[in-house]
Formats: structure tokens, sequence, C-alpha cells
């Protein structure tokens, strides 16, 4: 019997702290969250500074040479040092943001996945292993050695990890929309059982409910098309498991950015000279950039859209009275 | 011990009384025993049963306790009939109960859904920010051309002799006084 009480005072007391520690771990989970967003504006804001004291300091003719050398040397590391750390940091948090995103499941989805959690991983491991290189040799590096650190720093993040983490906002903000895009339609369902009522009984002559009913929802229409085109690009563009229907797809898909290029180089060529022939010297063809940017075009056309219908939505409510006293 | 001895004993005996205190105590202790009717013998197991059970579970009857359940029952009961009864005559019949429309909640929802979207942007927007401060940083560290003819330095130079113009008092007084001459002198 006492053994039996002893075993329930431990189990209740494990259990007691399993929670509490489920409790404070949501807590720090949070204020780490929030710390994280803090600390990354801070060292942006310190890596600005120090790059005006660097700016300062090259055009200063008053210090020593051998003095100025070491100052620069210790601003280049600092900066540096900084980069690689905000860097490292942009990647977490877009990991952060991709694991919480409410994606669609389905086997045609596991290729997406696959393309984008491989972008991340390589991301990350190449600013892992550039911040382990550089805390370990940064103190014997002459200028020169710093200086070329940076260039290649700088032309692997241009040209390559920030196209990635951008390209994968994107994603992640198309992905978020079919929820966003769900409040939508509920509320038109029940603005439009509203609008019905009012009709039905006569309760107004005034078509403009009507009207704007139609508005609100030709918006919300025009938003699922650009979302369902948004993903559809996503399925058939950004996957790892390749196939002929995928390959078509963005064949077709370059054809068309290129040729919306052409029209576009074209019309501002009759713009600014108007006697030129041609814009053959133009590279036209569809770069993985105005790939990236069709997508955000569908993403923010939804999200525009999205928005119009609830400025209707908000104009019906507050006009209704006057709408039904007409 | 003789008949006439026993006597005795039992006349010393008939003297005992109880004390005035004990008294009244047990006679406050019978007068606040509540009174029980017969009616309430029929269960006479029960209460035998409840005669054994703890104080407090004494002071219920099982026949209390399914009266008192019954009795919230039927209230919810009715309450649930009422408040469908109440939604069913104001969303159908009447006129002015447009739920859809509510502006309060219809404003609370279009903010809540802009937040959503914004955040959403900002995301990116931000992004896109820190990506350029850092390319900045990255290219002035990397950077090989002379330090006096630096762009930024240039630019920055630039701007605080504009700001430093505009916000000269003696400047706008300069003005000020030209304005004052040329119009005298027309």
């Amino acid at each position: 019997m006492k053994t039996t009480n002893i075993k329930k005072i431990f189990f209740s007391i494990i259990f007691c702290g399993l929670l509490s520690a489920a409790f404070f771990f949501n807590i720090l989970k949070a204020n780490a969250q929030e710390q994280q967003g803090d600390s990354l504006s801070d060292l942006i804001s310190q890596t600005k500074d120090e790059v005006t004291q660097l700016l300062n300091l090259k055009d200063n003719t008053t210090l020593p040479s051998d003095q100025k050398q070491q100052q620069e040397t210790d601003l280049n590391i600092k900066i540096i040092s900084n980069v690689l750390n905000i860097s490292l940091s942009q990647v977490s948090s877009t990991i952060g943001q991709f694991s919480s995103t409410t994606a669609p499941q389905g086997e045609d989805w596991t290729g997406v996945y696959a393309y984008v959690n491989n972008l991340l991983n390589n991301d990350y491991q190449y600013y892992q292993t550039a911040q382990d290189e550089f805390s370990a040799s940064s103190t014997v590096m002459t200028l020169d050695q710093l200086k070329s650190f940076a260039k290649d720093l700088n032309d692997k993040k241009t040209n390559q990890t920030d196209e990635d983490l951008q390209r994968i906002n994107i994603i992640i903000a198309a992905l978020n929309t079919p929820d966003i895009l769900s409040i939508a339609d509920d509320r038109l369902v029940k603005v439009s059982s509203d609008v019905k009522k009012i009709y039905d009984r006569n309760m107004t002559k005034n078509q403009t409910l009507k009207d704007l009913y139609n508005q609100a929802s030709k918006y919300l229409s025009d938003a699922h098309d650009y979302n369902n085109q948004a993903l559809d690009m996503i399925l058939n563009t950004f996957t790892a498991s390749s196939t002929t229907s995928t390959k078509d797809y963005v064949a077709s898909l370059k054809d068309k950015i290129s040729k919306s290029k052409e029209v576009a180089a074209n019309a501002l060529s009759d713009i600014t000279s108007p006697d030129s022939t041609s814009s053959s010297t133009q590279n036209l063809s569809a770069t993985p950039r105005d790939i990236d940017n069709y997508l955000a075009n569908l993403v923010s056309n939804a999200y525009t859209n999205i928005k119009s219908a609830y400025d209707v939505f908000v104009k019906m409510s507050t006009n209704i009275n006057k709408y039904l006293n007409d | 011990m003789n008949k006439k001895q026993i006597i005795n004993k039992l006349k010393v005996l008939k003297e005992i009384n109880p004390e005035n205190d004990f008294s009244k105590k047990s006679r406050l202790a019978i007068l606040q025993t509540p009174f029980v009717s017969k009616k309430d013998f029929q269960g006479e197991s029960i209460l035998s049963a409840l005669e054994t059970a703890p104080a407090k579970l004494r002071s219920y009857s099982l026949k209390n306790i399914f009266s008192s359940s019954g009795r919230v029952i039927s209230v919810a009961v009715a309450t649930a009939i009422i408040l469908i009864g109440i939604y069913f005559a104001t969303s159908q019949l009447s006129p002015l109960f447009l739920p859809g429309l509510n502006q309060s909640k219809v404003v609370a929802e279009a903010n809540m859904v802009n937040n959503t979207i914004d955040i959403q942007l900002s995301h990116i927007t931000k992004f896109e920010q820190t990506a350029k401060a850092s390319t900045t940083a990255l290219k002035e560290v990397a950077a090989t051309t002379p330090s006096h003819i630096n762009s930024s330095i240039i630019q920055a130079e630039q701007s605080q002799i504009d700001s430093a113009f505009n916000a000269d008092p003696q400047s706008q007084n300069n003005q000020d006084i030209n304005n004052i001459l040329k119009t005298i002198s027309q």
C-alpha cells in the first residue's frame, strides 16, 4: 500500500514537471523568436554603423598608414562576421517559416518539398562552412585576403543564396494564400445569404448592394484563379522530381515570359528611339529571376484581389442602412 | 447484605441527579434533532445504508439528487428551445438581422486578413532590405577603388551640406532681407 502511494506521488511529480517544462518551453520559444528578430535588427544596424566608420576611416588623411590599415582590418573582420551571422539567421528564419506553412499534401507535392529543403540545406551548409572557416582564419588574414573573402561571399550571396531564399519566401506566401482565401470565401457566403434575403423580401430597390456583391465575388474568383496558377507553377517548376510534363510546363512558361519581355522591350524602344528597327541585341530569354518575378506577380495579384474584396465587404457593411433606406 | 441494607442503598441511589449543565446540553441536543416524518422511513434499507456513510453524504437523499438533476435538465432543454426559437425568429423573420454584413465583424475580419497579407509581404520586403544592406557592406569591404572618391562618402557629404544649408536660419533671413530690399527698391 505504501509502495503504491509512493509510485503515485512519483508519477504525479513527473507529470507536473513535464507540463511545467512544456509551458516554459513554449514561453521560451516565443521569446526566442521575438529576440531573434530584435537581435537581427540590432546586428543590421550595427553593421551599417561599421560600414560608415569604414568609409570615414578610408577617407581619413590624418591617421598614420599602419594604424589606418590595422583599423581597416579590424572593421573588415567585424563586418564580414556580422554579414555571415545575418545570412545564417535569414536562412534559419526561412526554414522556420517553411516548416510552419500549411502546405498542400499529396504525392505531387513531395517533389516541391524536396526541392525547397534541398535549397535551404545547401544555403545553410554554405554559410555554416564559411563562418567556421572565417572564425578559424580571420585573425591571420591580410587586408587583401579579407577583401577577396568579402568579394567571394558577396558573389555567392547575390548570385545564389539570396535568389534561393527570396524564391522560397514567395513560395511560402503562395502556400499560405489558400488559408486566407478560405476566410474570404466564408465571408462571401454569409454576405451572399444577406443580399439574397434583402432582395427576396424587397427590402430595397437600390441595386448597389447586388452590384457590390458581384464585384466582391469577381475579386475573389480572380484571387482563386491567380492562386491556382501560382500553385500550379510551383508544382511544375520548383520540384525535385522533373517529368516530361513539368519540362513542357517550364518550356511553355519561359516562352510566355520571353514573349512578354519582347513586347515590353518593343514598347520601350518605340518610346525612347522610334527610328530603331529592332531590339535583337537584348537577351529576351526568361532568366530564373524572371520566373521568380512571374510567381511573385501571381501571388501579389491574388493578395490584391483579396484585399479589394474586403474593401467592398467593408463598404457594403458600413453603408447597409443607407442602401436599405433608398 | 440483608433486605434492609439493600433498601437503604436504593434510597441513596434515588438521590442521584444529573448536573445542571449536562441537563441543559442534553435538552438542546434533543431539540436540535430534525423531525423525521413517517413517509421518509419508507426506504429503510437506503436510510440505514446512508447512516453508515460520511456525514456530508447523509445530508443528500437519492431522491433529492434525482429530482434536482431532473430540474436542471428541464431548465437546460427549455433554455435551448427558447434560444433556438429566438435565433430562428431573428434570422428568418427579422428583416434587420444580417449577420454577413455586420459592420464590426466585417471590419475586424478585414483588418485581420489585411494584417496577415501584410505580414506575408513584409517577410519578402524585409528579406530584400536585409540582403541589400549585407551586399552593400560586403561591397564596401571588397572595394579596391581609391578611398577619397568613394561614391557613398561623396553622396553622404553632399546630403550633409544640403541639409546644413536648408536648415541654416541665416540663409532664410538673408532671403527675407533680399525680398524686403527688392520691394523697397521698386
